[in-house]
């Protein structure tokens, strides 16, 4: 098996004329968070999408475990996915959801109940998700990223909605996830929050500017992730001009 | 358990589970009530009797198969409407969703179909006793029955087929509510060689409705069964080329 969790090689999407992404190279081992960065509209979720199978590339690959997600057997027991784009049905209870996916990636009855609580929405399982907030969505979408209890986590934005209390208990969140064993991909806006948590960082502008460790790119502290993030991009910026 | 089996389990509890289910399966039965009061057959039973009264009423509940299609489509077109058509991309593969959805739309067609010939049975005793005429039947209900409950299936699966094709819920109601009704029925009435062969005469025609021109219901089931390859044929060939992106 793969010692690899993902692995982008020339990863290259292009909507019409348009690279969205463009030779994108890069891996992330098991059992890591791999922060990707990048302003807006530089390619992350285009990567992430066509990671997970729900774009294809129009050159090179992107694997999971080696594999391309369509050659998965059993896809949500190995990757578990929250992005924008991914909703839920207004009229149906959290816990219905749950139980509609636990049912599909075969996990025991048990399973909805378990991840209400993992994410903390045990009181409002019951509620439909359109008495839900941004954040309850948010955290119900975590859910069912992990119902069938997957090797790896692809989250796109997760943060996004989330107030200062749910931005700590995401922190703790994927940090407990990574304890677990499971790797983690995430993408997200809040540098210093990323920077609290990520074991590797990826820094994209349609391109790859950096991939490595957090400490390599911070010089193991001398600089803040925002500082050297910043740079990297302005430099990308000034590069073109 | 293996991929398939469980998708169309989850699938099942999807299609039993929120708000619509009530109203959408409601027109199993207000679909054959607006024929026959919007067409005025219910004024004509005071001219027949009992047995001619119920040969001519009870086969118009096969007209709920409109509804099993519908519900059909929306087994699909709710993921688009609420964007979660994606999510069940990651957990089954394209092949393995597009199936499940199929086999869950005949197997809801079905149920539908029960339910709403056991309820036509009551609307037509009750109808036919307002009307001073009592509800006969015998053997003859057996395969009226039946070609109920086959059309009820295949009409949701050629749904759920156009559901793939169109995505969009509001687009389904025309094509699947709508356009029957301004289209078809009419051409029902007068230009019955062509439209017999049409989906909607050829349900027409399995449920035994009282019309001449109407195949039989053996032929009628044929010709729904090849307008129901061409909807699933369609509506996977519509996901195949989406999916390409």
């Amino acid at each position: 098996m793969s010692a690899e969790a993902v692995a982008f090689h020339r990863f290259t999407k292009a909507f019409g004329g348009r690279k969205a992404v463009d030779d994108l190279t890069l891996s992330c081992e098991r059992g890591k968070i791999l922060g990707m960065l990048g302003p807006n509209g530089a390619g992350k979720s285009t990567a992430m999408r066509g990671l997970v199978g729900l774009l294809r590339p129009t050159s090179g690959t992107a694997t999971v475990f080696g594999r391309h997600f369509a050659e998965l057997r059993d896809p949500a027991r190995t990757v578990g996915v929250h992005m924008d784009g991914l909703g839920f049905e207004a009229g149906i209870s959290g816990r219905r959801h749950l139980q509609i996916l636990s049912m599909a990636a075969g996990m025991p009855k048990s399973r909805p109940d378990q991840l209400l609580e993992i994410v903390g929405l045990e009181q409002e399982g019951r509620k439909r998700v359109k008495q839900y907030s941004t954040g309850m969505r948010q955290r119900l979408g975590l859910a069912a990223a992990l119902v069938g209890d997957p090797e790896l986590l692809v989250l796109d934005e997760p943060a996004n909605g989330l107030d200062p209390e749910g931005i700590h208990w995401l922190r703790r969140f994927l940090r407990k996830e990574r304890d677990a064993g499971r790797t983690i991909v995430v993408s997200s806006h809040q540098l210093g929050e990323l920077e609290q948590i990520v074991d590797d960082i990826a820094v994209i502008k349609r391109s790859l500017l950096y991939v490595g460790s957090l400490d390599g790119l911070t010089g193991s502290g001398t600089h803040t992730l925002e500082d050297r993030y910043l740079e990297l991009v302005v430099d990308t910026m000034r590069g073109k001009g | 358990m293996s991929v398939p089996v469980r998708q169309i389990r989850a699938d099942v509890l999807k299609a039993l589970s929120g708000p619509t289910l009530l109203t959408l399966s409601s027109l199993v039965i207000v679909v054959p009530l607006l024929i026959v009061f919007m067409s005025g057959l219910v004024d004509g039973l005071a001219f027949v009797g009992s047995a001619e009264a119920t040969r001519t009423l009870l086969p118009i509940g096969v007209a709920g198969s409109l509804g099993c299609a519908f519900y059909g489509s929306y087994l699909v077109t709710r993921d688009d409407y609420y964007r979660g058509m994606e999510r069940a991309f990651l957990m089954a593969s394209p092949r393995t969703v597009f199936t499940s959805r199929v086999v869950v739309a005949a197997l809801i067609g079905l149920a539908f179909s029960t339910a709403g010939f056991l309820l036509w049975t009551v609307a037509t005793a009750a109808m036919l006793r307002s009307h001073d005429r009592e509800l006969r039947i015998g053997a003859e209900v057996l395969p009226l029955a039946m070609g109920n409950l086959f059309a009820g299936a295949l009409a949701a699966a050629i749904g759920c087929g156009i559901g793939w094709v169109v995505r969009n819920y509001y687009v389904a109601v025309v094509v699947l509510l709508i356009l029957p009704a301004i289209i078809a029925a009419p051409m029902l009435a007068r230009l019955r060689d062509v439209e017999r062969f049409l989906p909607v005469g050829a349900v027409a025609g399995l449920g035994g409705v009282k019309m001449d021109g109407l195949l039989a219901p053996a032929g009628a089931g044929l010709v729904l069964a090849g307008w129901t390859v061409l909807a699933l044929a369609a509506g996977w060939f519509a996901l195949r080329r989406r999916r390409q992106v």
